[in-house]
């Protein structure tokens, strides 16, 4: 699956679990993590998504320490499924 | 009593807020009572097929929706209501800046000391409605972190806690349909016992969903005449039932001191509170009960019963409740009852459950403020078993007084407030 790809996927998961109300055609790879609001708890509801989506079982340090979502993609990309 | 109540600090009400099917704000609901609107029609939020009755009184939530964001406006509908209610009472109150309408997320660094004390019957339906079928779906592994947090019912009271920055005590008591005049009560405690200056109290509940609808269905309180606007009709001979409504009321009460230092609005009074268990069944009204209720109600605004100009009943249209609290009144109140105008509001916007005691509260002090309650909607063939003063088909102007909230519940729950007029209205000369 190419990043492009990923990414698109990767919008439903963050409109769903982001604090913040996302537009996902403004996002671009260089785009922060932190601009979506992710706290201790909703980190929890994006790590379920993601795994549902994508079949990651990911840490939340591992994402915490993520700059953006570029970085998430990279991560995805290297997953079985993804 | 006179001497214990002089240590006691009166109670106003600073702000209003409201959201039911009839209206998104105080103001429209307000209008829309007076001109005999009604709110009701055919459910279309969720496939109510399958139910034997299909009507309800629903939110419209995009009225509101600019005012909420992100997680607020993914979360479930009490969550929403309650929210929207308190924005527009805190706001009125003077306690929120009108920039942080737009804003909300800019909240003082300090906070505000009020406590938020919520009444709600049913909880988060919506959410736990989702929960389940995810579950059904999946399993456990279906089940998102937060449907913990999003289920709890005090999920109401947090979030509004959270989005307004509200440091004193968050709860929701649940008491079926008396859960919100349980919340004002004990919030009216509070503030006359001097444990807080300001409390938010507040109603909310939805039952807007296949399931929990389906349950009230099934019950068979709900009536099935043919036409939503004229199918609740509370002491009416031919009533049939009640229908559901859903939304959300919320009242700033504050201490006349505070109130009055901070030179706002007074736009009302608790005067008393009074609540009672029937003890007896889980469903069926108790005369007994009810009755005790509203004498302890009078007893704690320090009032008889010629003192009371206004009785905003429970009056939810059913065979068991109408003619119970109309005994349960005249019980209470002997034969002042006879001369007591009487209105229920259920016959605008349905039952509204949890909510209902804090809705109809704040129409109570509207009616109130402006003399002048409004008409028995669908009150054609007042029930001669409904043996007191009816409010008629048209509004009713009020005598200097009192005011009285009825609030039952399944569970047995009874409880009652007294109302009074601001000390500054020209219609308050004659209140005790």
């Amino acid at each position: 699956m190419s990043r492009a790809d990923l990414l698109q996927r990767l919008g439903d998961v963050i409109e769903e679990s982001s604090a913040e109300d996302v537009d996902w055609s403004d996002v671009t790879e260089e785009t922060p993590l932190e601009s979506f609001g992710f706290d201790s708890l909703s980190v929890l509801d994006l790590i379920f998504d993601l795994d549902q989506e994508f079949g990651t079982q990911l840490a939340a340090a591992t994402i915490l320490e993520m700059q953006t979502v570029g970085d998430l993609v990279t991560c995805l990309e290297g997953t079985k499924t993804a | 009593m006179s001497n214990s109540r002089a240590l006691k600090r009166r109670v106003a009400v600073t702000g209003l807020g409201m959201v039911t099917s009839l209206g998104h704000d105080v103001e429209t609901n307000w209008q829309r009572l007076l001109a005999g609107e009604s709110g009701l029609g055919v459910i279309r939020s969720f496939d109510a097929s399958g139910n034997t009755v299909q009507h309800g009184g629903e939110v419209d939530t995009s009225a509101f929706e600019h005012h909420q964001r992100g997680k607020l406006r993914r979360a479930d509908r009490t969550v929403r209501f309650a929210t929207e209610a308190s924005r527009q009472a805190l706001l009125e109150a003077g306690l929120i800046p009108h920039e942080r309408e737009e804003d909300l997320k800019s909240e003082p660094a300090e906070g505000l000391d009020v406590a938020n004390l919520w009444g709600c019957g049913c909880g988060p339906c919506g959410a736990l409605y989702n929960a389940n079928l995810r579950f059904a779906d999946k399993g456990p592994q279906g089940m998102r972190p937060s449907s913990v947090p999003a289920c709890m019912a005090n999920t109401i009271s947090a979030s509004v806690s959270i989005q307004f920055s509200l440091r004193g005590t968050n709860q929701v008591i649940v008491s079926a349909c008396t859960s919100s005049t349980n919340a004002l009560g004990q919030g009216f405690r509070l503030i006359q016992d001097g444990y807080a200056d300001t409390v938010l109290c507040g109603g909310v509940d939805a039952c807007s969903d296949p399931f929990y609808y389906g349950l009230w269905n099934n019950l068979g309180v709900l009536s099935v005449l043919p036409e939503p606007t004229t199918a609740l009709r509370p002491f009416d001979r031919d009533r049939a039932g009640t229908l559901l409504g859903e939304g959300a009321g919320a009242l700033v009460l504050e201490s006349f001191e505070s109130a009055e230092r901070r030179g706002t609005r007074i736009r009302g009074e608790i005067k008393g509170y009074g609540e009672s268990s029937d003890a007896t069944h889980l469903t069926s009204p108790s005369v007994a009960g009810q009755a005790v209720a509203i004498r302890r109600a009078l007893q704690s605004a320090d009032a008889v019963a010629s003192d009371i100009a206004y009785i905003n009943a429970h009056g939810t249209g059913t065979q068991a409740n109408d003619i119970t609290e109309c005994l349960s009144i005249r019980e209470a109140l002997g034969d002042a009852a006879g001369s007591i105008p009487i209105g229920a509001s259920k016959s605008y916007f349905g039952h509204t459950l949890g909510a209902s005691g804090a809705i109809e509260s704040v129409v109570t002090v509207l009616a109130l403020e402006s003399g002048t309650a409004p008409a028995n909607l669908n009150l054609d063939h007042p029930d001669p078993a409904c043996d007191v003063q009816l409010i008629g088909n048209t509004p009713c102007t009020l005598a200097p007084g009192l005011a009285m909230k009825n609030s039952f519940g399944f569970g047995g729950g009874n409880g009652v407030l007294v109302l009074g007029r601001s000390p500054d209205s020209p219609l308050n000369l004659e209140t005790p």
